[in-house]
């Protein structure tokens, strides 16, 4: 039943209805009916001349329109989500120049409801080969749709975490290795010895390595500590609140340096994220900056959020040292990266911080100029 | 070729941060008398800047024989000094032999070192005393 509206009232009537079923042959009305409603798929026809609108009964039922609604050419758009509809309205006006078209788009019901639809739509021809209306097919595919942009987002976010993993068992055995292989070059040296004090000296550096082995370890499980946290300990948070308790953490580190930190969450106060992890990237991001200050200037860092597509947004800008992305760009977060020297460069920061990000779904982006300084957006 | 000899170089060069290596190699070189002098470097870029001005003017300043490089350092990585190194050095004639000595044994680190034609050999750490000294004879000879 591609027209609900059939009416055999007058004979104008009758004239407008069949110009819009010359194509439906009434043999298969009930074959079309049975493939309507086993596919979920609602159709449409809009006549020019007669400034009619039709939508059949699944059509209806997909959009939820009230039983009495009158389709027509100028609501037509409504059914589109915003940032579809002059996507929806350019194959709207190539169709009825004569272009059919085969889509994927995003539709909205009648009560507001966002549904992705397969779409599909031809021009109608008459007996001169005029155009005379367009008319078309359109099926809910949301369900599909959405698991197919799912799996899309986890297939991204596994690939990216396989990669960090993958940097991560790399680091640690290269770690391990250095301090087993200086372990097994202090014995070496030690059996071929025969000088007491250098023998105390050997023994001495098999103390460092020690050290520096079980520094390798809290790194380690610093990392793994970081990242071992669900979604279910997910929080509405203050920006603000969370960042004046960081800020209190290392406020001695702000105060020895003169650093200035301005911050303004007016336009979006509030996130539910993973208390620790919105702290740790406050505290990575805010350390980073300190860090690696500009040795010309005190350090001031801009610190606000924001929206931007529907998502929050949080910059973090500094005016330090910078950090020349065309040579580092790709390692920048990786572990045990570091491009200054200093002692209190480690080189797991950032790599967890992103590590956080990712594990959430959002994502972190650097922009930076040497001598001029770095800003860090994330989109949560 | 001349005859092989035991006497030591005059001048080695290690790149590397790490401490603890650095000075264990400093015993090895004193104990086994590998070489006269040892000039270190915690980074590519330390090292770079100071090769650059004396390979630029070619000042005759005595050159390392013998360059061991590490690869992963803060700043300038060993992958880094080699590409800047290799641009300098090209159409000069200086003579040094390199050894990339890291801890990596990731495959694509030693097949990325062998696009470089100024790179003698990878070791892989652990190099023991006897490994080393053979590096210095090899070199001496």
């Amino acid at each position: 039943m591609f027209l609900t509206q059939k009416k055999k009232k007058n004979k104008g009537q009758e004239v407008e209805d069949s110009a819009a079923l010359q194509y439906e042959n009434p043999f298969n009305n009930f074959y079309y009916k049975d493939v309507a409603e086993l596919t979920g798929a609602g159709g449409w026809t809009v006549l020019f001349k007669e400034k009619k609108s039709y939508l059949d009964s699944q059509a209806r039922r997909i959009l939820n329109t009230p039983e009495d609604y009158k389709p027509s050419l100028r609501t037509a758009m409504d059914f589109y989500a915003d940032e579809h509809k002059s996507k929806s309205a350019e194959f709207f006006m190539a169709c009825s120049m004569g272009t059919a078209f085969n889509t994927t788009i995003k539709m909205l019901t009648y009560d507001k409801r966002e549904f992705w639809a397969k779409a599909v739509g031809r021009p109608i021809y008459d007996e001169n080969n005029e155009i005379i209306g367009i008319q078309g097919v359109f099926q809910d595919i949301d369900e599909g749709k959405l698991k197919e942009i799912s799996l899309e987002t986890s297939v991204k976010v596994i690939e990216s975490q396989n990669s960090r993993l993958f940097n991560f068992a790399h680091i640690v055995s290269h770690n391990l290795r250095s301090h087993a292989s200086n372990l097994s070059l202090t014995l070496d040296l030690l059996k071929s010895i025969d000088n007491h004090d250098e023998e105390e000296e050997l023994k001495s550096s098999l103390h460092d390595i020690s050290e520096s082995l079980n520094e390798t370890i809290n790194h380690l499980n610093e990392i793994v500590t970081a990242q071992s946290h669900s979604l279910d300990e997910r929080r509405i948070l203050s920006f603000d609140h969370v960042l004046q308790s960081t800020l209190s953490s290392i406020s001695r580190m702000i105060e020895e340096t003169n650093t200035e930190i301005f911050s303004d969450f007016s336009e979006v106060s509030e996130i539910r994220y993973i208390p620790s992890y919105l702290e740790s990237i406050f505290l990575n991001l805010i350390t980073n900056a300190i860090k690696y200050r500009h040795p010309d200037r005190h350090p001031t860092i801009d610190i606000y959020s924001f929206l931007e597509k529907d998502k929050t947004c949080l910059m973090i800008k500094d005016n330090g040292l910078g950090i020349d992305l065309e040579k580092h760009g790709n390692n920048l977060f990786n572990m045990y990266q570091t491009f200054h020297t200093g002692k209190e460069s480690v080189g797991i920061g950032l790599f967890i911080t992103k590590n956080q990000i990712e594990t959430l779904q959002g994502s972190i982006h650097v922009e930076s100029t040497v001598n001029e300084g770095s800003i860090f957006k994330i989109v949560f | 070729m001349t005859t092989p000899s035991t006497s030591p170089i005059k001048l080695a060069c290690i790149i590397d941060d790490d401490n603890v290596y650095i000075n264990l190699i400093k015993k090895v070189i004193n104990i086994r008398k590998l070489s006269e002098n040892l000039l270190i470097f915690k980074n590519g870029k330390e090292a770079f800047n100071y090769f650059a001005p004396i390979i630029k003017e070619e000042d005759g300043a005595i050159f390392p024989e013998i360059i061991l490089l590490d690869l992963n350092m803060p700043v300038m990585d060993g992958w880094r000094f080699l590409e800047e190194f290799t641009k300098i050095k090209t159409g000069k004639n200086v003579k040094t032999t390199l050894y990339i000595v890291s801890s990596s044994i990731n495959p694509m680190d030693l097949s990325r070192a062998k696009e470089f034609s100024l790179v003698t050999d990878y070791l892989i750490k652990p190099v023991n005393i006897d490994q080393f000294e053979a590096l210095f004879v090899k070199n001496s000879a």
